[in-house]
């Protein structure tokens, strides 16, 4: 029998807050906030070829009923289960999003409980992670985390780093202390808000043995005998452009095929940094590549513009689908 | 009170099932383990998620000396014992529709480089 396939799709929601929630950081009026969800809800669906994903992860999202209005966007039929974690209390002008995970209840089911970072004197948590069972197929599971790493805007770089090598040690650490007690299968996704030849991804730099190790090479990620963390990291492949200049300069030529990363700077340019970055990503353990529950379709990777509506930014990351197979 | 419920069970007999067999086979495959590394490490069985593989069983071994744990290997048993599915870390699962084929399997995964070098480590 063929394989059967789900699809995943995750997107950066962009302050995702109802009208009111944060003035601060958006000022949506109700029609603007309809038209952002619907736009992610699109977007979405784009990445995962045209079809409601199974499986969504959303960050930047400010309070559990506008992520899930996004779920009933991308379908009402699917009729989403939200796995959400509510941020820990913020200044009341101010308060921080959130990490949402939604997925169709026909296809999976949660086992235990959901988790996430400790967050110390975080204003959020930056990972939320979910153990999913298959109902179909051989009904195993996975453990599905999304992913909103510490980001540079406000914090500045050098401490927001020290933030994300944190957070690498404890997604490596709660991989072997606790989610291989029940299933070995992990699918990191999200935005990590740094490449994925950065340290906190690449385990280049720190001492721990249990930090999370995003590799480039299959070889690595598969090798049987290595139980320590290390994650296959599909999103080399989507680093820069995509197309050989030699036929981007030939006459006729129109845009690119894809977007030549998922995180454009252009819009920030009073801190002169432009150009495209790869900060939304994909990484699989072995048991997502080669046997377990599923296995990644590299090959279905696909970025998708959010489209810039003129009432607001509906957001300013690509989302990025991917399509797992399973027996 | 009637114990109409325990009269029922007494009555009723169990389907037949290779499924004790096997549960036995997969603990005496522990308990091996443990032997072999005389009080430095203890293996056992840890009953998993239910799945449409049959019940998971999973074979753990525990470090004495640090108290890190480790699952050696997966077996998927159903209410009537056989197939077992086995995930021995593999590229493929096995499927082992005799006892002796789960016996076969087992013996050769103790015999792979990566495994006997897992247990070393764990009894240190």
């Amino acid at each position: 029998m063929a394989p059967m396939r789900f699809r995943v799709a995750f997107i950066n929601c962009h302050n995702l807050y109802a009208p009111g929630e944060n003035p601060g950081r958006s000022q949506l009026d109700r029609a603007a906030l309809i038209t952002k969800i619907d736009g992610l809800a699109a977007t979405l669906r784009k990445s995962a070829g045209g079809r409601a994903p199974d499986l969504v992860g959303l960050c930047e999202v400010g309070s559990r009923s506008a992520g899930e209005q996004v779920g009933h966007a991308i379908a009402a039929r699917k009729a989403y289960h939200s796995i959400w974690e509510q941020p820990p209390v913020g200044p009341p002008d101010d308060p921080d999003t959130g990490i949402m995970i939604l997925f169709d209840p026909k296809l999976f089911r949660q086992l235990g409980s959901t988790r996430t970072e400790p967050t110390y004197n975080e204003p959020r948590y930056h990972w939320l992670a979910a153990e999913l069972q298959l109902r179909r197929g051989s009904g195993r599971s996975l453990w599905a985390v999304m992913n909103h790493w510490a980001s540079d805007f406000r914090r500045g770089a050098a401490t927001a780093n020290v933030s994300r090598l944190e957070s690498a040690q404890k997604v490596g650490e709660f991989y072997s202390n606790d989610a291989c007690q029940t299933t070995a299968a992990m699918l990191l996704m999200g935005d990590f808000n740094c490449e994925p030849y950065e340290d906190p991804l690449t385990g280049a730099s720190g001492t721990g043995r249990l930090r999370l190790k995003g590799v480039r090479e299959h070889d690595w990620a598969t090798n049987e005998g290595n139980n320590l963390p290390y994650f296959y990291n599909p999103m080399w492949n989507h680093l820069g452009e995509p197309i050989p200049l030699e036929r981007t300069i030939a006459p006729g030529y129109n845009r690119y095929s894809r977007p030549a990363g998922t995180y454009c700077k252009d819009r920030d340019r009073s801190r002169q940094q432009f150009g495209w970055v790869t900060w939304d990503q994909y990484l699989v353990n072995k048991r997502l590549i080669t046997g377990g529950p599923a296995r990644l379709v590299e090959g279905s990777i696909r970025l998708a513009r959010a489209p810039n509506h003129p009432s607001g930014v509906v957001s300013d990351h690509c989302a990025v689908g991917a399509q797992f197979e399973y027996d | 009170m009637a114990h109409e419920y325990l009269e029922v069970l007494e009555r009723v007999p169990p389907p037949p099932s290779k499924q004790p067999e096997v549960v036995a086979e997969l603990e005496a495959f522990c308990a091996d383990i443990e032997s072999f590394k005389q009080g430095r490490l203890t293996c056992y069985l840890v009953s998993g998620s239910t799945t449409n593989w049959g019940q998971e069983w999973r074979a753990t071994m525990r470090s004495v000396a640090r108290g890190y744990e480790h699952v050696l290997l997966r077996a998927y048993v159903p209410v009537s014992g056989l197939p077992v599915k086995l995930d021995l870390y593999d590229r493929d699962v096995l499927n082992c529709t005799e006892l002796g084929e789960v016996r076969a399997a087992l013996k050769e995964f103790l015999q792979r480089p990566n495994v006997r070098e897992t247990i070393e480590v764990y009894a240190r």
